[in-house]
């Protein structure tokens, strides 16, 4: 197997995988918006992302012995076509989460249904070149462009995806070019032999990304836009778009939430009773805040970065060269976790920077810039969902002598900005908890992240205690995030109490 | 963005930096550097926690570890080392086989002991040189399922010779204890005989899965007749209730295959001195009776009461009594895992 053809393979996978799950994308899309009520839209929501939350090594632990016992007593070929739809399916529901992510967070194209009608009524008046360019044109930025991003996104999370893939791989199957280039790493690959191999992927990276970043980066952002349609909430709703919702979003549900569950509750709650009568309560504990601490570091550093990109392409929309240097601060997080945390652990052996290396930087460093192209990403969706006129008239009204009024104004000011953005750094942080690789070749000795323990203890039989450890460091982040909002909530509302 | 804004990001930022550097920083300058020790470890923590606490408790001395993940099995961390190799930031390298640490003594990164430190290890499983010591062993066995096939070693070596192995399971040999069998294997039958034996697995369908631990876990669960894995692993099936039994593989020649794990101490190490108390208290009695006496059931290589050990690890000893020396197999193991590289990327 050359480096080649799993390249192919991880890209025929990604594109397929995308290219059928953003069908049922729209499909959810239109679900959800169909709710009778806010509350019903949130739960829709909720349950329709879900299983992009759901680790990537939970998953292919969870699924390992599903994979094993598929392929029990079968031919070579079957037994990979059986780990190859597993890992397909697996990789569909988790992108058709972060597909219906994007979907929802994107504005609607500018151009309506009734302005493609009028320029095909317009057909014979042009010369058909100029008529067919500004069909596509219309399509593009009307009907196509929330699935076209959603495409993007999906094919790529798709095809840079590892754990689960070297998890569930039998007989060298599902084929994944990041598999192979770790397998390439243990027989002794030099990082700069990886690095000039990395050309392939990255490449095939920047032509999944094509279609996202003509989008997100060439066309105007934020103020040229309106903010995401809400016409779903008031229009009758559809009860075929409600079956449909449910049909869709039960594969994900029970690939990532019933079988689990099933599988796996009642050692859950034996572990949990064992967990909490040991000692080793507070040691986990530790682990588990030593990896939030250093994802929310990094998704501060992460999104700060991202925002000054974006800054520079709103600023300077003519100036190349700015843009060049700017998205060369997405090359290392784009060659992938494992050839970027080798090539920083080589940056931090030089003399001049060997005297770091011990500190918590090189793992910082390395988190923030494998999820650079990702936050990035979140900082555009989050800029383009902005509402500068419904924040501006929350600011008039902030003001008001009425300290009801005030209130109300500081809530729906909080809404429009600190909860958005807090929604938006806990997608990014969960992606710097999580992985794995970066922790484990980075990770400074004095600290060991919840993440590499998992990981080294987990393969010894999935004992009771790691189960429920690995449901408490899932949670632990999730429950700080909400204290997180909590409190900018109440102070928020504090503030506009005392200021008048 | 507004230049509020920007302030306030860029605040945030350099609070991020600055943690980052300073606290590692604060929280540690206060402590004499003969209370710290750095250890790399590639031994499952599940089993080494308890020792290395232990010896926190008895010594005073902090330890801290850095432990290896499964799929990459002491390669991480032999890798790791190198290339540290310009300032050692690890003291002590408890690696859970001896190949790797014969690979760092080649590479000059090991330290020259004193011999009465590796007094208690017999002499085939200690370095001539006195770099590194073998203590406490596993052994390459098939793990059977007892409700799918005889459990005999002679049913055993039949299945191997039938026309499909689709239900025999094996770990991918580019990483740990199963790059070692090739390497003892490469020494036995020559790179071309272990070429011949690995295309023949292949052609009969051998399933080939990422670690030991999914080796276990194909046989455990009725996947699969049998596998090859280690003791420890193997273990771990038969303590969860699976209907499992295990034999030693054995060679042409009748021997084992025993793994010992091995500890050295780094050349320039940042804490020499309890560098030299940890690996005086790893190879001793006590820790391998509490290592045989683990989940893990390793095998101690010294002198021990007997009357300590439990019934399954007297068994194993007489296994591992046929071992084969793994000098040989140090020689042939770069030879081996850069076949093998090309064979599994075509590199």
């Amino acid at each position: 197997m050359t480096l080649n053809t799993s390249i192919i393979c991880s890209l025929a996978r990604s594109v397929i995988i995308a290219s059928i799950a953003v069908w049922p994308v729209v499909m959810l899309g239109a679900g959800i918006e169909a709710s009778r009520t806010i509350r019903a839209r949130r739960w829709r929501f909720l349950l329709a992302v879900f299983p992009y939350f759901l680790p990537e090594l939970l998953i292919g632990f969870n699924y390992r012995l599903t994979a094993t016992l598929l392929t029990a007593g079968t031919s070579p070929l079957t037994a990979a076509i059986c780990t190859e739809g597993l890992y397909g399916l697996l990789m569909l529901s988790r992108g058709m989460a972060v597909g219906v992510c994007l979907s929802m967070l994107l504005p609607r194209g500018n151009a309506s249904a009734a302005a493609l009608h009028a320029w095909v009524l317009l057909r014979h008046t042009m010369a058909a070149a100029i008529w067919w360019a500004g069909w596509w044109r219309l399509k593009f930025f009307g009907a196509w462009q929330v699935p076209l991003v959603a495409w993007s996104v999906m094919a790529l999370v798709t095809f840079q995806e590892f754990e689960t893939a070297a998890l569930l791989q039998i007989d060298r199957a599902p084929i994944s070019w990041s598999v192979w280039l770790f397998d390439a790493h243990a027989g002794g690959l030099p990082l700069w032999d990886s690095l000039r191999l990395m050309v392939g992927p990255v490449l095939c990276e920047l032509v999944i990304l094509g279609p996202a970043l003509y989008m997100l980066l060439l066309r105007p952002v934020a103020d040229e836009n309106g903010p995401v349609s809400n016409d779903g909430l008031n229009a009758r709703s559809s009860a075929w778009k409600s079956v449909r919702y449910a049909a869709l979003v039960t594969p994900g549900i029970v690939l990532f939430v019933l079988w689990p569950l099933m599988h796996n509750f009642l050692p859950i709650v034996r572990g949990g009773m064992l967990l909490l009568n040991k000692a080793t309560l507070r040691q986990s504990l530790v682990e588990i805040l030593t990896s939030t601490g250093f994802a929310v570091g990094a998704t501060v550093m992460s999104l700060g970065i991202a925002l000054r990109i974006c800054a520079a392409f709103q600023s300077s929309p003519r100036a190349f060269g700015s843009r060049v240097f700017w998205i060369s601060l997405l090359l290392p997080g784009l060659l992938g976790s494992l050839v970027l945390s080798l090539a920083l652990l080589a940056m931090f052996q030089l003399p001049g920077l060997r005297g770091l290396y011990d500190t918590w930087l090189p793992l910082l460093l390395g988190q923030t810039l494998a999820v650079l192209p990702f936050a990035v990403a979140v900082g555009l969706l989050l800029m383009r969902v902005s509402d500068p006129a419904a924040l501006h008239t929350a600011k008039l009204l902030a003001v008001s002598q009425e300290s009801r009024i005030r209130r109300q104004m500081a809530t729906l000011r909080w809404r429009l900005t600190t909860s958005r953005w807090l929604l938006g750094g806990l997608i990014v942080a969960h992606r710097c908890f999580w992985d794995v690789t970066v922790a484990s070749i980075l990770r400074p000795v004095q600290v060991e992240p919840v993440v590499t323990r998992l990981y080294n203890e987990m393969h010894y039989g999935r004992t009771e205690a790691l189960l429920s450890l690995a449901i408490l460091a899932a949670l632990t982040p999730l429950a700080i995030a909400a204290a997180a909002m909590l409190l900018s909530r109440l102070a928020t509302i504090c503030t506009s109490r005392s200021s008048k | 963005m507004p230049s509020s804004a920007a302030n306030k990001i860029t605040l945030a930022m350099a609070i991020v930096l600055g943690v980052a550097l300073f606290l590692p920083w604060l929280l540690h300058r206060n402590a004499p550097p003969d209370t710290l020790l750095v250890l790399y470890c590639a031994h499952d923590s599940v089993f080494a926690d308890s020792i290395i606490r232990q010896f926190e408790a008895k010594t005073g001395i902090t330890v801290q570890v850095r432990y290896d993940e499964e799929t990459n099995k002491s390669l991480g961390l032999t890798n790791l080392i190198i290339s540290e190799r310009a300032q050692p930031r690890c003291d002590v390298f408890w690696n859970n086989q001896t190949l790797g640490t014969i690979r760092l003594k080649r590479e000059g990164l090991l330290a020259t002991l004193d011999p009465a430190v590796f007094a208690r290890i017999p002499t085939p499983f200690k370095d001539p040189d006195h770099q590194w010591a073998g203590f406490a062993a596993r052994l390459r066995v098939y793990l059977v399922n007892t409700d799918r096939m005889p459990a005999s070693a002679d049913d055993v070596a039949a299945a191997l010779q039938a026309n499909s192995l689709s239900n025999v399971a094996i770990a991918v040999p580019l990483f740990g204890t199963t790059l070692s069998h090739y390497a003892v294997l490469g020494d036995q039958m020559g790179l071309a005989g272990l070429k011949v034996w690995h295309a023949s697995l292949r052609h009969r369908g051998m399933r080939e899965v990422r670690g030991n631990a999914a080796v276990k876990d194909l046989v455990a669960e009725g996947a699969c007749d049998f596998g090859f894995t280690d003791t420890d692993d193997a273990f771990a099936a038969i303590d969860a209730g699976k209907p499992v039994t295990m034999f030693p593989v054995r060679l042409e020649t009748g021997q084992t295959i025993c793994l010992p794990n091995s500890v050295a101490m780094l050349h320039n190490c940042p804490h020499p001195k309890a560098a030299l108390r940890f690996i005086e208290f790893l190879l001793s009695e006590e820790v391998e009776l509490a290592l045989a006496n683990s989940g893990s059931r390793q095998i101690p290589l010294g002198p021990v009461d007997h009357a300590q050990l439990p019934t399954d690890v007297l068994e194993l000893r007489k296994w591992a009594a046929d071992g084969i020396s793994l000098e040989g197999a140090a020689e042939h193991h770069d030879e081996v895992l850069k076949w093998l590289t090309s064979e599994y990327t075509g590199q």
